[in-house]
Protein backbone atom coordinates (compact mmCIF):
# COMPACT_ATOMS: atom_id res chain seq x y z
CA UNK A 1 0.00 0.00 0.00
CA UNK A 2 2.48 2.41 0.85
CA UNK A 3 4.40 1.82 -2.22
CA UNK A 4 1.28 2.51 -3.95
CA UNK A 5 0.94 5.85 -2.83
CA UNK A 6 4.78 6.18 -3.23
CA UNK A 7 4.37 5.11 -6.83
CA UNK A 8 1.12 7.77 -6.81
CA UNK A 9 3.44 10.99 -5.88
CA UNK A 10 6.15 9.84 -8.07
CA UNK A 11 3.87 9.65 -10.86
CA UNK A 12 2.61 12.96 -10.09
CA UNK A 13 5.95 14.53 -9.65
CA UNK A 14 6.43 13.13 -13.28
CA UNK A 15 3.49 14.63 -14.78
CA UNK A 16 4.62 17.83 -13.83
CA UNK A 17 7.88 17.31 -15.11
CA UNK A 18 6.58 16.03 -18.51
CA UNK A 19 5.04 19.58 -18.76
CA UNK A 20 7.55 21.47 -18.08
CA UNK A 21 9.44 19.49 -20.49
CA UNK A 22 7.07 20.10 -23.43
CA UNK A 23 7.04 23.49 -22.93
CA UNK A 24 10.35 23.78 -23.03
CA UNK A 25 10.96 21.27 -25.75
CA UNK A 26 11.77 23.60 -28.66
CA UNK A 27 14.09 25.22 -26.25
CA UNK A 28 15.93 22.11 -25.19
CA UNK A 29 16.15 21.09 -28.64
CA UNK A 30 17.78 24.17 -29.73
CA UNK A 31 20.14 23.82 -26.73
CA UNK A 32 21.52 20.50 -28.08
CA UNK A 33 21.43 21.27 -31.85
CA UNK A 34 23.74 23.68 -32.50
CA UNK A 35 26.73 22.30 -30.74
CA UNK A 36 25.74 18.90 -32.08
CA UNK A 37 25.48 20.18 -35.64
CA UNK A 38 29.14 22.11 -35.25
CA UNK A 39 30.32 18.38 -33.72
CA UNK A 40 28.66 16.89 -36.68
CA UNK A 41 30.92 18.86 -39.05
CA UNK A 42 34.04 18.89 -37.52
CA UNK A 43 34.16 15.16 -36.48
CA UNK A 44 33.01 13.73 -40.17
CA UNK A 45 34.29 16.17 -42.46
CA UNK A 46 36.99 18.38 -41.26
CA UNK A 47 38.95 16.42 -39.06
CA UNK A 48 39.82 13.61 -41.66
CA UNK A 49 41.32 16.82 -43.82
CA UNK A 50 43.88 17.18 -40.59
CA UNK A 51 45.32 13.71 -40.69
CA UNK A 52 42.66 11.77 -38.96
CA UNK A 53 41.69 8.67 -39.93
CA UNK A 54 38.47 7.82 -41.10
CA UNK A 55 37.17 5.18 -38.83
CA UNK A 56 37.72 7.55 -35.73
CA UNK A 57 34.71 9.42 -37.64
CA UNK A 58 32.02 7.28 -35.78
CA UNK A 59 33.97 6.84 -32.51
CA UNK A 60 34.00 11.30 -32.53
CA UNK A 61 30.48 10.85 -33.55
CA UNK A 62 29.33 9.48 -30.47
CA UNK A 63 30.85 12.80 -28.70
CA UNK A 64 27.77 14.43 -29.44
CA UNK A 65 26.08 12.21 -26.88
CA UNK A 66 28.27 13.26 -24.40
CA UNK A 67 27.84 16.63 -25.23
CA UNK A 68 24.21 16.36 -24.22
CA UNK A 69 24.59 14.67 -21.31
CA UNK A 70 27.18 16.99 -20.16
CA UNK A 71 24.87 20.06 -20.67
CA UNK A 72 21.59 18.97 -19.72
CA UNK A 73 23.59 17.36 -16.38
CA UNK A 74 25.50 20.11 -15.68
CA UNK A 75 22.12 22.09 -16.27
CA UNK A 76 20.33 19.72 -13.53
CA UNK A 77 23.32 20.44 -11.14
CA UNK A 78 23.30 24.09 -11.41
CA UNK A 79 19.47 24.30 -10.66
CA UNK A 80 19.83 22.15 -7.97
CA UNK A 81 22.73 23.33 -6.14
CA UNK A 82 20.69 26.71 -6.55
CA UNK A 83 17.10 25.07 -4.96
CA UNK A 84 19.33 24.43 -2.22
CA UNK A 85 21.13 27.73 -2.04
CA UNK A 86 18.09 29.87 -2.22
CA UNK A 87 15.47 27.28 0.01
CA UNK A 88 14.05 26.39 -3.55
CA UNK A 89 11.48 23.68 -4.96
CA UNK A 90 13.65 20.39 -3.44
CA UNK A 91 12.62 21.75 0.38
CA UNK A 92 8.83 21.15 -0.87
CA UNK A 93 9.69 17.99 -2.56
CA UNK A 94 11.62 16.69 0.47
CA UNK A 95 8.11 17.48 2.60
CA UNK A 96 6.03 15.20 0.37
CA UNK A 97 5.33 12.13 2.12
CA UNK A 98 7.82 9.87 0.22
CA UNK A 99 11.13 8.52 1.10
CA UNK A 100 13.81 10.66 -0.89
CA UNK A 101 15.02 8.31 -2.63
CA UNK A 102 11.76 8.71 -4.26
CA UNK A 103 12.43 12.65 -4.62
CA UNK A 104 15.70 11.87 -5.99
CA UNK A 105 14.38 9.66 -8.56
CA UNK A 106 12.07 12.02 -9.60
CA UNK A 107 14.90 14.45 -10.95
CA UNK A 108 17.04 11.46 -12.77
CA UNK A 109 13.80 10.40 -14.56
CA UNK A 110 13.44 13.62 -15.42
CA UNK A 111 16.69 14.09 -17.09
CA UNK A 112 16.69 10.94 -18.68
CA UNK A 113 13.59 11.70 -20.20
CA UNK A 114 15.07 15.08 -21.31
CA UNK A 115 18.20 13.40 -22.85
CA UNK A 116 16.30 10.52 -24.57
CA UNK A 117 13.36 12.54 -26.30
CA UNK A 118 16.70 15.40 -27.10
CA UNK A 119 19.53 12.93 -28.05
CA UNK A 120 17.82 10.43 -29.89
CA UNK A 121 16.80 12.50 -33.01
CA UNK A 122 20.17 14.21 -33.39
CA UNK A 123 22.11 10.81 -33.01
CA UNK A 124 19.65 9.04 -36.12
CA UNK A 125 19.50 12.64 -37.80
CA UNK A 126 23.67 12.88 -37.82
CA UNK A 127 23.95 8.65 -38.52
CA UNK A 128 21.80 9.53 -41.75
CA UNK A 129 23.55 12.40 -43.00
CA UNK A 130 27.31 10.67 -41.89
CA UNK A 131 26.02 7.57 -43.79
CA UNK A 132 29.18 5.23 -44.44
CA UNK A 133 31.46 7.45 -42.73
CA UNK A 134 30.65 6.10 -39.67
CA UNK A 135 31.82 2.73 -40.95
CA UNK A 136 29.78 0.99 -38.44
CA UNK A 137 30.36 -3.07 -38.78
CA UNK A 138 27.81 -4.30 -36.44
CA UNK A 139 24.92 -2.52 -34.21
CA UNK A 140 24.26 -4.59 -31.25
CA UNK A 141 20.68 -3.37 -30.92
CA UNK A 142 20.29 -5.30 -27.68
CA UNK A 143 23.34 -3.75 -25.93
CA UNK A 144 22.29 -0.27 -27.41
CA UNK A 145 19.66 0.29 -24.95
CA UNK A 146 20.92 -1.19 -21.87
CA UNK A 147 24.50 0.89 -22.12
CA UNK A 148 22.40 3.87 -23.53
CA UNK A 149 20.09 3.37 -20.09
CA UNK A 150 23.34 2.76 -18.01
CA UNK A 151 25.18 5.47 -19.35
CA UNK A 152 22.01 8.04 -18.55
CA UNK A 153 21.31 6.51 -15.10
CA UNK A 154 24.97 6.84 -14.01
CA UNK A 155 25.23 10.63 -15.36
CA UNK A 156 22.00 11.52 -13.95
CA UNK A 157 23.18 10.28 -10.55
CA UNK A 158 26.37 11.81 -10.72
CA UNK A 159 25.25 15.26 -11.87
CA UNK A 160 22.52 15.82 -9.03
CA UNK A 161 25.69 14.03 -6.52
CA UNK A 162 28.09 16.96 -7.52
CA UNK A 163 25.36 19.71 -7.69
CA UNK A 164 24.17 18.35 -3.68
CA UNK A 165 27.62 17.63 -2.69
CA UNK A 166 29.27 21.16 -3.58
CA UNK A 167 29.59 24.27 -1.75
CA UNK A 168 28.35 26.88 -4.51
CA UNK A 169 31.48 28.76 -4.07
CA UNK A 170 33.67 25.80 -5.00
CA UNK A 171 31.33 24.83 -7.58
CA UNK A 172 31.27 27.76 -9.76
CA UNK A 173 35.00 27.94 -9.15
CA UNK A 174 36.21 24.73 -9.65
CA UNK A 175 33.58 22.34 -11.01
CA UNK A 176 34.99 22.12 -14.33
CA UNK A 177 38.43 22.62 -14.10
CA UNK A 178 38.58 20.30 -11.32
CA UNK A 179 36.24 17.58 -12.10
CA UNK A 180 34.51 17.44 -15.18
CA UNK A 181 37.38 19.01 -17.74
CA UNK A 182 39.76 16.03 -16.01
CA UNK A 183 36.96 13.63 -16.71
CA UNK A 184 35.94 14.90 -20.32
CA UNK A 185 39.73 15.09 -20.94
CA UNK A 186 40.71 11.96 -20.22
CA UNK A 187 37.75 9.21 -20.61
CA UNK A 188 38.93 7.73 -24.06
CA UNK A 189 36.60 10.55 -25.40
CA UNK A 190 39.21 11.84 -28.34
CA UNK A 191 40.94 8.45 -28.95
CA UNK A 192 39.86 4.75 -28.11
CA UNK A 193 41.14 2.71 -24.78
CA UNK A 194 42.33 0.11 -26.48
CA UNK A 195 44.93 2.31 -28.51
CA UNK A 196 45.90 4.12 -25.20
CA UNK A 197 46.73 0.98 -23.58
CA UNK A 198 48.82 0.13 -26.93
CA UNK A 199 50.97 3.27 -26.43
CA UNK A 200 50.72 3.91 -22.60
CA UNK A 201 49.61 0.66 -20.96
CA UNK A 202 50.24 2.31 -16.77
CA UNK A 203 48.03 5.44 -18.12
CA UNK A 204 45.47 3.54 -19.52
CA UNK A 205 44.98 1.40 -16.39
CA UNK A 206 44.29 4.43 -14.41
CA UNK A 207 42.12 6.35 -16.56
CA UNK A 208 40.32 3.04 -16.18
CA UNK A 209 38.85 4.81 -12.89
CA UNK A 210 37.21 6.89 -14.73
CA UNK A 211 33.49 6.18 -15.91
CA UNK A 212 33.45 7.94 -18.67
CA UNK A 213 35.99 5.76 -20.20
CA UNK A 214 33.19 3.33 -19.91
CA UNK A 215 30.54 5.51 -21.55
CA UNK A 216 32.56 6.27 -24.68
CA UNK A 217 33.50 2.73 -25.36
CA UNK A 218 30.43 1.11 -24.25
CA UNK A 219 28.36 3.23 -26.49
CA UNK A 220 30.79 2.79 -29.42
CA UNK A 221 31.17 -0.68 -28.75
CA UNK A 222 27.19 -0.56 -28.86
CA UNK A 223 26.92 1.54 -32.08
CA UNK A 224 29.85 0.86 -34.26
CA UNK A 225 31.14 -2.57 -33.31
CA UNK A 226 34.21 -4.49 -33.79
CA UNK A 227 37.05 -5.51 -31.57
CA UNK A 228 38.44 -2.42 -31.34
CA UNK A 229 36.73 -0.93 -28.13
CA UNK A 230 35.80 -2.51 -24.96
CA UNK A 231 33.46 -5.04 -24.21
CA UNK A 232 30.27 -3.48 -23.70
CA UNK A 233 29.13 -6.08 -21.37
CA UNK A 234 31.79 -5.38 -19.36
CA UNK A 235 31.02 -1.40 -19.49
CA UNK A 236 27.40 -1.98 -18.52
CA UNK A 237 28.86 -3.80 -15.29
CA UNK A 238 31.49 -1.00 -14.42
CA UNK A 239 29.10 1.26 -14.95
CA UNK A 240 26.06 -0.56 -12.59
CA UNK A 241 28.62 -0.50 -10.01
CA UNK A 242 29.40 3.47 -10.56
CA UNK A 243 25.71 3.83 -9.96
CA UNK A 244 25.58 1.81 -7.07
CA UNK A 245 28.56 4.13 -5.15
CA UNK A 246 27.19 7.21 -6.76
CA UNK A 247 23.51 6.39 -5.36
CA UNK A 248 24.77 5.44 -2.04
CA UNK A 249 27.23 8.86 -1.89
CA UNK A 250 24.25 10.79 -3.08
CA UNK A 251 21.74 9.77 -0.04
CA UNK A 252 24.61 10.29 2.24
CA UNK A 253 25.60 13.74 0.73
CA UNK A 254 21.97 15.16 0.98
CA UNK A 255 21.31 14.17 4.36
CA UNK A 256 24.77 15.87 5.35
CA UNK A 257 23.81 19.34 3.22
CA UNK A 258 20.46 19.30 4.81
CA UNK A 259 21.63 18.47 8.33
CA UNK A 260 25.10 19.53 8.69
CA UNK A 261 25.29 18.67 12.44
CA UNK B 1 38.23 64.25 -16.76
CA UNK B 2 41.26 63.93 -14.17
CA UNK B 3 38.52 63.23 -11.50
CA UNK B 4 36.89 60.34 -13.65
CA UNK B 5 40.62 59.39 -14.40
CA UNK B 6 41.08 59.14 -10.49
CA UNK B 7 37.93 57.11 -9.89
CA UNK B 8 38.59 54.96 -12.66
CA UNK B 9 42.50 54.12 -11.43
CA UNK B 10 40.69 53.40 -8.14
CA UNK B 11 38.43 51.63 -9.36
CA UNK B 12 41.17 49.52 -11.00
CA UNK B 13 43.10 48.86 -7.85
CA UNK B 14 39.95 48.02 -5.92
CA UNK B 15 39.49 45.29 -8.74
CA UNK B 16 43.11 44.52 -8.23
CA UNK B 17 42.77 43.94 -4.24
CA UNK B 18 39.60 41.79 -4.75
CA UNK B 19 40.77 39.31 -7.09
CA UNK B 20 44.11 39.62 -5.46
CA UNK B 21 42.98 37.01 -3.18
CA UNK B 22 42.14 34.42 -6.01
CA UNK B 23 45.48 34.67 -7.46
CA UNK B 24 46.17 31.19 -6.23
CA UNK B 25 42.84 30.02 -7.64
CA UNK B 26 43.31 31.40 -11.08
CA UNK B 27 46.85 30.71 -11.58
CA UNK B 28 46.18 26.49 -10.59
CA UNK B 29 43.09 26.08 -12.71
CA UNK B 30 43.57 28.16 -15.77
CA UNK B 31 48.07 28.15 -16.11
CA UNK B 32 48.16 24.86 -14.51
CA UNK B 33 45.13 22.30 -14.80
CA UNK B 34 42.94 23.27 -17.83
CA UNK B 35 46.58 23.55 -19.90
CA UNK B 36 47.85 20.39 -18.97
CA UNK B 37 44.15 18.64 -19.61
CA UNK B 38 43.81 20.00 -23.02
CA UNK B 39 48.07 19.25 -23.83
CA UNK B 40 48.21 15.79 -22.57
CA UNK B 41 44.51 14.77 -24.50
CA UNK B 42 44.92 17.10 -27.43
CA UNK B 43 49.02 17.55 -27.85
CA UNK B 44 50.21 14.35 -26.60
CA UNK B 45 47.65 11.64 -26.65
CA UNK B 46 45.00 11.99 -29.20
CA UNK B 47 47.60 12.54 -31.96
CA UNK B 48 49.68 9.66 -30.65
CA UNK B 49 47.17 7.27 -30.76
CA UNK B 50 45.43 8.07 -33.70
CA UNK B 51 47.85 9.92 -36.10
CA UNK B 52 50.87 7.50 -38.22
CA UNK B 53 52.36 10.46 -39.81
CA UNK B 54 55.21 12.43 -37.73
CA UNK B 55 54.66 15.70 -39.95
CA UNK B 56 50.92 15.59 -40.06
CA UNK B 57 51.36 14.72 -36.08
CA UNK B 58 53.55 17.71 -35.64
CA UNK B 59 51.66 20.20 -37.07
CA UNK B 60 48.15 19.20 -35.35
CA UNK B 61 49.59 19.23 -32.31
CA UNK B 62 50.52 23.19 -32.98
CA UNK B 63 46.90 23.50 -34.87
CA UNK B 64 45.21 21.70 -31.50
CA UNK B 65 47.06 23.99 -28.90
CA UNK B 66 46.66 27.16 -30.81
CA UNK B 67 42.61 26.31 -30.40
CA UNK B 68 42.84 25.14 -27.12
CA UNK B 69 44.24 28.60 -26.23
CA UNK B 70 41.63 30.47 -27.65
CA UNK B 71 39.03 28.07 -26.09
CA UNK B 72 40.68 28.98 -22.62
CA UNK B 73 40.22 32.47 -23.00
CA UNK B 74 36.72 32.36 -23.77
CA UNK B 75 36.59 29.85 -20.39
CA UNK B 76 38.50 32.95 -18.65
CA UNK B 77 36.75 35.72 -19.61
CA UNK B 78 33.19 34.01 -19.36
CA UNK B 79 34.56 33.39 -15.26
CA UNK B 80 35.70 36.81 -15.07
CA UNK B 81 32.86 38.71 -16.86
CA UNK B 82 29.59 36.51 -15.83
CA UNK B 83 29.84 38.27 -12.02
CA UNK B 84 28.35 41.18 -13.61
CA UNK B 85 25.64 39.69 -14.27
CA UNK B 86 24.55 38.75 -11.11
CA UNK B 87 25.86 42.08 -10.10
CA UNK B 88 23.32 43.61 -12.18
CA UNK B 89 20.44 41.70 -11.22
CA UNK B 90 21.18 42.35 -7.72
CA UNK B 91 22.25 45.83 -7.97
CA UNK B 92 24.99 45.87 -5.93
CA UNK B 93 28.89 47.21 -6.76
CA UNK B 94 28.39 48.34 -10.77
CA UNK B 95 25.43 50.54 -9.42
CA UNK B 96 27.99 51.85 -6.74
CA UNK B 97 30.49 52.28 -9.55
CA UNK B 98 28.02 53.89 -11.87
CA UNK B 99 27.28 56.46 -9.13
CA UNK B 100 30.91 57.57 -9.57
CA UNK B 101 31.67 56.92 -12.67
CA UNK B 102 30.25 57.08 -16.22
CA UNK B 103 28.66 53.81 -16.70
CA UNK B 104 30.52 53.39 -20.38
CA UNK B 105 33.25 54.41 -18.12
CA UNK B 106 32.88 51.25 -15.63
CA UNK B 107 32.76 49.26 -18.26
CA UNK B 108 35.93 50.17 -20.23
CA UNK B 109 37.52 49.75 -16.96
CA UNK B 110 36.12 46.17 -16.04
CA UNK B 111 37.23 45.42 -19.94
CA UNK B 112 40.75 46.87 -19.37
CA UNK B 113 41.26 45.11 -16.04
CA UNK B 114 40.04 41.67 -16.94
CA UNK B 115 41.68 41.70 -20.61
CA UNK B 116 45.54 42.54 -18.67
CA UNK B 117 44.13 40.03 -15.64
CA UNK B 118 43.46 36.70 -17.82
CA UNK B 119 46.27 38.08 -20.42
CA UNK B 120 48.60 37.58 -17.61
CA UNK B 121 47.60 34.02 -16.50
CA UNK B 122 46.96 32.72 -20.77
CA UNK B 123 50.66 34.63 -22.02
CA UNK B 124 52.77 31.21 -20.45
CA UNK B 125 50.34 28.93 -22.20
CA UNK B 126 53.02 27.56 -24.63
CA UNK B 127 55.98 27.65 -22.27
CA UNK B 128 54.03 25.78 -19.84
CA UNK B 129 53.58 23.37 -23.13
CA UNK B 130 56.78 23.15 -23.80
CA UNK B 131 57.40 22.17 -19.85
CA UNK B 132 54.84 19.45 -20.25
CA UNK B 133 55.61 17.99 -23.69
CA UNK B 134 59.07 18.54 -24.52
CA UNK B 135 60.56 17.60 -27.60
CA UNK B 136 57.05 16.83 -28.82
CA UNK B 137 56.17 20.30 -29.10
CA UNK B 138 58.29 22.46 -31.71
CA UNK B 139 58.56 26.15 -30.44
CA UNK B 140 61.27 26.96 -32.94
CA UNK B 141 59.19 28.74 -35.35
CA UNK B 142 56.80 30.90 -32.54
CA UNK B 143 57.42 34.56 -33.01
CA UNK B 144 57.09 35.51 -29.34
CA UNK B 145 55.94 39.08 -29.74
CA UNK B 146 53.54 38.48 -32.33
CA UNK B 147 51.89 35.41 -30.01
CA UNK B 148 51.86 37.86 -27.27
CA UNK B 149 50.50 40.38 -29.03
CA UNK B 150 47.69 38.21 -30.67
CA UNK B 151 46.96 36.44 -26.84
CA UNK B 152 46.42 40.32 -25.65
CA UNK B 153 44.09 41.03 -28.51
CA UNK B 154 41.95 37.32 -27.82
CA UNK B 155 41.49 37.87 -24.58
CA UNK B 156 40.53 41.43 -25.04
CA UNK B 157 37.59 40.31 -27.90
CA UNK B 158 36.57 37.45 -25.66
CA UNK B 159 36.12 39.69 -22.89
CA UNK B 160 34.31 42.42 -24.52
CA UNK B 161 32.21 39.16 -26.59
CA UNK B 162 31.18 38.25 -23.27
CA UNK B 163 30.34 41.80 -21.60
CA UNK B 164 27.97 41.96 -24.41
CA UNK B 165 26.09 38.82 -24.20
CA UNK B 166 26.24 39.93 -20.32
CA UNK B 167 24.57 42.97 -21.18
CA UNK B 168 22.13 41.33 -23.98
CA UNK B 169 20.72 38.44 -20.95
CA UNK B 170 17.65 39.19 -19.25
CA UNK B 171 18.32 36.92 -16.10
CA UNK B 172 21.77 34.27 -15.04
CA UNK B 173 19.21 31.27 -16.25
CA UNK B 174 19.88 32.31 -19.60
CA UNK B 175 23.50 31.47 -19.41
CA UNK B 176 23.87 27.94 -20.56
CA UNK B 177 21.84 28.82 -23.59
CA UNK B 178 24.22 31.75 -24.23
CA UNK B 179 27.25 28.53 -24.06
CA UNK B 180 25.70 25.76 -26.22
CA UNK B 181 23.48 27.63 -28.54
CA UNK B 182 26.32 30.57 -29.48
CA UNK B 183 29.56 30.11 -27.58
CA UNK B 184 30.54 26.71 -28.01
CA UNK B 185 29.31 26.04 -31.85
CA UNK B 186 31.54 29.77 -32.54
CA UNK B 187 34.19 28.05 -31.04
CA UNK B 188 34.47 24.66 -32.69
CA UNK B 189 33.70 26.29 -36.23
CA UNK B 190 35.73 28.97 -35.15
CA UNK B 191 38.89 26.63 -35.66
CA UNK B 192 39.20 25.40 -32.23
CA UNK B 193 39.66 21.81 -34.49
CA UNK B 194 40.91 22.75 -37.94
CA UNK B 195 42.04 25.99 -39.43
CA UNK B 196 40.06 28.06 -41.61
CA UNK B 197 41.98 26.86 -44.76
CA UNK B 198 40.94 23.32 -44.33
CA UNK B 199 37.16 24.33 -44.06
CA UNK B 200 38.33 26.48 -47.56
CA UNK B 201 39.54 23.62 -49.21
CA UNK B 202 36.31 21.73 -48.16
CA UNK B 203 34.09 24.11 -48.75
CA UNK B 204 34.22 27.46 -50.05
CA UNK B 205 31.17 28.38 -49.47
CA UNK B 206 31.35 27.67 -45.66
CA UNK B 207 34.88 29.37 -45.87
CA UNK B 208 33.27 32.53 -46.93
CA UNK B 209 30.47 31.79 -43.94
CA UNK B 210 32.85 30.99 -41.13
CA UNK B 211 34.84 34.63 -42.37
CA UNK B 212 31.98 36.25 -40.31
CA UNK B 213 33.14 33.83 -37.11
CA UNK B 214 35.08 36.05 -34.85
CA UNK B 215 37.06 33.35 -33.31
CA UNK B 216 38.24 32.62 -36.47
CA UNK B 217 40.97 35.25 -36.24
CA UNK B 218 41.74 34.65 -32.59
CA UNK B 219 42.69 31.08 -33.47
CA UNK B 220 44.46 32.11 -37.04
CA UNK B 221 46.21 34.36 -35.51
CA UNK B 222 47.49 32.13 -32.71
CA UNK B 223 48.67 30.09 -35.52
CA UNK B 224 50.61 32.23 -37.68
CA UNK B 225 52.78 33.39 -34.63
CA UNK B 226 53.17 30.12 -33.93
CA UNK B 227 54.29 27.96 -37.01
CA UNK B 228 55.23 31.41 -38.78
CA UNK B 229 53.33 29.42 -42.16
CA UNK B 230 51.64 31.88 -44.57
CA UNK B 231 48.95 29.72 -44.63
CA UNK B 232 47.19 31.21 -41.95
CA UNK B 233 45.47 34.53 -41.45
CA UNK B 234 48.38 37.20 -41.60
CA UNK B 235 48.76 38.97 -37.93
CA UNK B 236 48.28 42.62 -38.98
CA UNK B 237 44.90 41.03 -40.51
CA UNK B 238 44.03 39.36 -37.84
CA UNK B 239 44.81 42.06 -34.97
CA UNK B 240 43.00 44.51 -37.26
CA UNK B 241 39.70 42.23 -37.18
CA UNK B 242 40.30 41.26 -33.73
CA UNK B 243 40.31 44.99 -32.49
CA UNK B 244 37.43 46.09 -34.96
CA UNK B 245 35.46 42.79 -33.49
CA UNK B 246 36.15 44.10 -30.07
CA UNK B 247 35.44 47.80 -30.80
CA UNK B 248 31.76 46.51 -31.82
CA UNK B 249 30.91 44.15 -28.73
CA UNK B 250 32.25 47.43 -26.50
CA UNK B 251 30.04 49.38 -28.61
CA UNK B 252 26.94 46.85 -28.52
CA UNK B 253 27.90 46.02 -23.92
CA UNK B 254 27.29 49.72 -23.80
CA UNK B 255 24.22 49.99 -25.89
CA UNK B 256 22.64 47.10 -24.69
CA UNK B 257 23.57 48.11 -20.92
CA UNK B 258 21.58 51.36 -21.37
CA UNK B 259 18.83 49.92 -22.12
CA UNK B 260 18.87 47.48 -19.14
CA UNK B 261 19.45 50.95 -17.23
CA UNK B 262 16.84 52.63 -18.51
CA UNK B 263 14.67 50.22 -20.75
CA UNK B 264 12.21 53.63 -21.99
CA UNK B 265 15.50 54.02 -24.17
Amino acid sequence: MMHLNNAHIFWALMQRNMLLLKKNFISKLLDGLFTSIAILVVAGYLLPLVGIPSYMIGPFFINIALNTLFSYGFAMAMNILKEIKNGGRIYYLLTLPVPKKWVLASYITNFALEVIIITVPLLLIGAFVLGDKLQIIQTNWLLLPIISMATIIFFGLFMLLIGIHYEQKWFFANIWPRRLSPMYSFGATFYMWKSLYAFAPTFALITLLNPLVYISEGLRKALIGGDRFLSGWLCCGVLFVWSLLACITLQYSLKKRMDPV
Amino acid sequence: MMKSLRVCAQFLYRDLYVFSSDILFYLSNYACIYPLCYMLTFAYLMPETVMANTEAKKLFVLTMLSGNLAFLMINMAWKLVSPLLYDMESGKVIQFQMMHLHPYAVLFEHVLFFTCFSFCFLAPFFAVGKIALGDLLDISHINWPALLLMTLLGCLFTITYCLCAVMIMKSSKQTGSFWVRFTIPLTIMGGFWVPWHTVNTLSPLLGRILLANPFVYATEGIRHAVTGSDTYFSIPLCATMLVIISLAFFTGACWFMRKKLDPVV
